[in-house]
């Protein structure tokens, strides 16, 4: 199984869901990009599912210059109070010992 | 001559916040004007208007024993006429809020009588007796110690001192009981202490600009002003940490501390 890169942005300040909605957008236009998931501490709130977003986790296939300079501007653009990016593995990509007894694929 | 109270050590910014709030012959400046009704609906004890609850009669009522003590202590209104006892709890960012838990603990013993208050890393709970909790509440919201986007009222869920602040400069809260209004540039409460909706928004002005929150802040940072730069303030805390370490092991031992630091 292939384990691929993932590129994580770390913004200065806490982002609304409006605005990392923009940002996956522009991002899954992309075919270098297999996955984006987002993170961040919850709202209490009647709508459902209320939450501002602290982490961005961009999977790639291969993490190369031209992608984390697309990925930068993109950042730029929509983050103008500063960010971090980092590369590395943030999420799960493979079943564990506990998904394993619940049957999760 | 007289001796003066220094109340805290230092010459940067934080350490003079510090002493003007801790000097209980300072006047807290009034910064916004909050109604009443309005500080009532926020905490959410009674509703405007009600009367109070009480736990016993009035203390004139009650005939209380002789006692020295009760005679050159004055009880305060809200002792004299029995009322409950509420409380009220602020979070202070660590993002330059204008005041912090603990110098509010400081601040609020040298100035209200009457009360208990309890210090958490990013909150701040005081008890009173019903009335004086309310006159305690509504100098603390009008006053400079409180900012619109860096300090909360908050009765339960007040995680949020910590975290990144928002896109507008808020301060993170899970309840959502402060929305910003884009429009006007003000905070609105538009929940109680509680999370509990209320009837009409309650608006507790815009927050002020970040140059403005970093000469007004009590808080050492490192992208601020930091202990480091006020060697009276370092050396209290070298101090204390020595005494801390050594005080009670070899008590005899001359303090050493490391230059430069």
């Amino acid at each position: 199984m292939k384990i691929r890169p993932e590129i994580q942005i770390f913004p200065f300040k806490l982002i609304s869901k409006e605005t990392a909605d923009k940002i996956t957008d522009e991002l899954t236009r992309f075919d270098f990009v297999t996955n984006v998931s987002v993170h961040g501490p919850s709202i209490q709130s009647s709508q459902s599912e209320n939450y501002m977003v602290g982490w961005i986790w961009i999977e790639v296939e291969d993490n190369n210059e031209n992608v984390q300079k697309i990925i930068k501007d993109i950042c730029d653009e929509f983050l103008p109070f500063g960010y971090n990016i980092e590369v590395g593995r943030f999420t799960k990509y493979k079943k564990g010992v506990s998904d394993y007894i619940k049957g999760l694929n | 001559m007289t001796y003066k109270a220094q109340f805290h050590p230092g010459s940067s910014d934080p350490s003079k916040n510090r002493k003007k709030y801790m000097d209980p012959e300072y006047k807290l400046q009034k910064i916004r004007s909050v109604s009443d009704e309005d500080v009532v609906r926020v905490l959410g004890h009674r509703q405007p208007g009600e009367d109070y609850k009480s736990v016993h009669p009035p203390l004139e009522e009650m005939g209380e024993p002789e006692c020295s003590v009760r005679e050159l202590v004055e009880p305060t209104p809200g002792t004299k006429a029995g009322d409950r006892i509420r409380y009220v709890q602020f979070t202070d960012s660590v993002y330059f809020a204008p005041i912090s838990p603990y110098q509010r603990s400081w601040m609020y013993s040298y100035r209200y009588r009457g009360m208990d208050s309890g210090t958490l890393s990013g909150r701040h709970v005081v008890e009173a007796r019903e009335r004086d909790l309310e006159a305690i509440s509504k100098e603390l919201i009008e006053s400079e110690t409180f900012d619109a986007a860096r300090t909360g009222i908050r009765g339960r869920t007040v995680h949020g001192h910590a975290l990144r602040l928002d896109e507008n400069g808020i301060m993170f809260d899970a309840m959502q009981r402060y929305v910003f209004d884009k429009s006007t540039g003000e905070v609105k409460y538009v929940k109680d202490m509680v999370g509990q909706e209320i009837p009409a928004p309650i608006s507790v002005g815009k927050p002020l600009p970040e140059e403005e929150l970093k000469t007004r802040t009590t808080i050492y940072r490192a992208d601020g002003v930091t202990i480091k730069d006020d060697p009276e303030v370092l050396e209290m805390v070298q101090n204390v940490h020595w005494e801390r370490s050594f005080g009670g092991f070899e008590p005899f031992k001359e303090a050493k501390f490391k230059e430069g630091l």
